[in-house]
């Protein structure tokens, strides 16, 4: 085991506010393989609401751990605003508080998209921020539709292969950089374009139609004006 | 012609607020009327992802604060600006939940410009925000077609650029 895993501990960060998130649900995966290796794990989340306060105890958490996996969505091919709150936060202290060696950072990301690769920009910024906070940015596992994957997960060997890779890389004492780990749905792509096709028609069809109705109204005030 | 112009109130450094103010009188030479909104951490709920907005395909969130007003506004105006710091090579996060909840379906027959900021950006990072936002104007149109038909994104890290990006916005406009 990594001399510096079996010092610490691992801190799984879930970057999702949703209560059911495909998120939650990978790092649960590989808590599971940390648990079966004897790892000591935590957990961090980010908070909802407008008013996202982190405590000290929870940045410290994050800054103490000997390695981090984060677990996020990607909202417009980037890290969604509530995370990125928690990451500028953590960012600010880690400026105060200088750790002995840079921890590990592994980045689980999801999207709605079928072509994992639409994520790049959104691994981009993970490199960026491990760059800004001195930790050591190791891989990330980008996953195309996310919510298919958790559901296909039984008899998808690669996602089941991308956790084992995490774990097997945060064992060992490798500094050897890794490309990012791409996984693709299972469901052809012609069948998720089909549904993502008819899904974006009726929304974009309805949000119209709910536009026409606001510049209607907004014409009728200026013209009572 | 109105443009709505949401940016970040954390920006209150001399190269955020002189950017700002360019900015501004650039849209209103042009002959724009302007509704400003400068959005904190505490204006906007972040985006739980509850897709209720999607599935009730109103594009409305349930969750009340600032957006609700900016997007009833989007339907009305012909340009939305967004202008705020540029962290790790994204928005910074107020004004990233901010876009978060911007109504996409009704923000793709609109012109969108994007400006982002900040003294310490490192080169790959305005490369990563440049990335990110031409993919909204159709650079990932493979993956998700009838994005914004037009989107501009500029970056300024000092005084002088913001001179520049000024310029060039007053070309494109």
């Amino acid at each position: 085991m990594s001399p510096a895993i079996s010092d610490g501990y691992v801190c799984l960060l879930n970057g999702s506010l949703h209560e059911k998130a495909s998120s939650q649900h990978f790092l649960k995966r590989v808590e599971k393989q940390f648990a079966s290796a004897g790892v000591a794990v935590t957990r961090v989340a980010v908070q909802p609401g407008a008013a996202q306060v982190y405590s000290e105890a929870t940045l410290q958490r994050l800054n103490d751990a000997s390695l981090v996996v984060l677990a996020s969505p990607i909202y417009s091919y980037s890290l969604p605003g509530s995370l990125m709150r928690l990451l500028e936060a953590w960012t600010h202290y880690a400026g105060e508080h200088p750790r002995g060696a840079p921890a590990k950072f592994y980045g689980i990301v999801n999207c709605g998209f079928v072509v994992p690769e639409t994520m790049a920009e959104a691994v981009r910024v993970l490199e960026h921020f491990c760059a800004r906070s001195g930790l050591d940015y190791r891989f990330t596992v980008a996953i195309a539709c996310g919510l298919v994957a958790v559901v296909t997960e039984p008899v998808d060997l690669r996602l089941r292969r991308a956790y084992r890779a995490i774990v097997e890389d945060a064992l060992l004492d490798s500094h050897e950089k890794k490309a990012t780990i791409y996984i693709k749905p299972l469901v052809p792509r012609i069948v998720m374009d089909t549904i993502r096709e008819h899904f974006d028609r009726r929304v974009l069809r309805d949000v119209q139609r709910a536009a026409a109705r606001a510049e209607t109204s907004v014409e009728r005030t200026e013209g009572s004006a | 012609m109105r443009a709505l112009l949401i940016s970040d109130k954390s920006g209150t450094e001399p190269l955020a607020r002189d950017l700002r103010e360019r900015l501004q009188a650039v849209l209103e030479s042009k002959g724009f009327e302007v509704d400003s909104y400068e959005l904190g951490a505490e204006d906007v709920v972040p985006c739980t992802g509850c897709l209720i907005c999607h599935i009730h395909a109103t594009g409305v969130c349930p969750y009340i604060d600032a957006l609700t007003s900016i997007n009833a506004k989007i339907a009305t105006v012909d340009l939305v600006c967004l202008l705020g710091p540029i962290v790790f090579g994204q928005f910074g996060s107020s004004l990233k939940s901010a876009a978060d909840k911007l109504q996409y379906p009704r923000m793709r027959t609109r012109f969108v410009v994007a400006i982002g900021y900040g003294g310490d950006v490192r080169d790959d990072e305005v490369a990563t925000f440049i990335d990110i936002v031409k993919k909204h104007g159709g650079a990932a149109n493979v993956v998700h077609p009838k994005f914004m038909a037009r989107n501009d994104v500029y970056a300024s890290r000092s005084l002088a650029e913001n001179v520049s990006v000024r310029e060039q916005l007053g070309r494109s406009l």
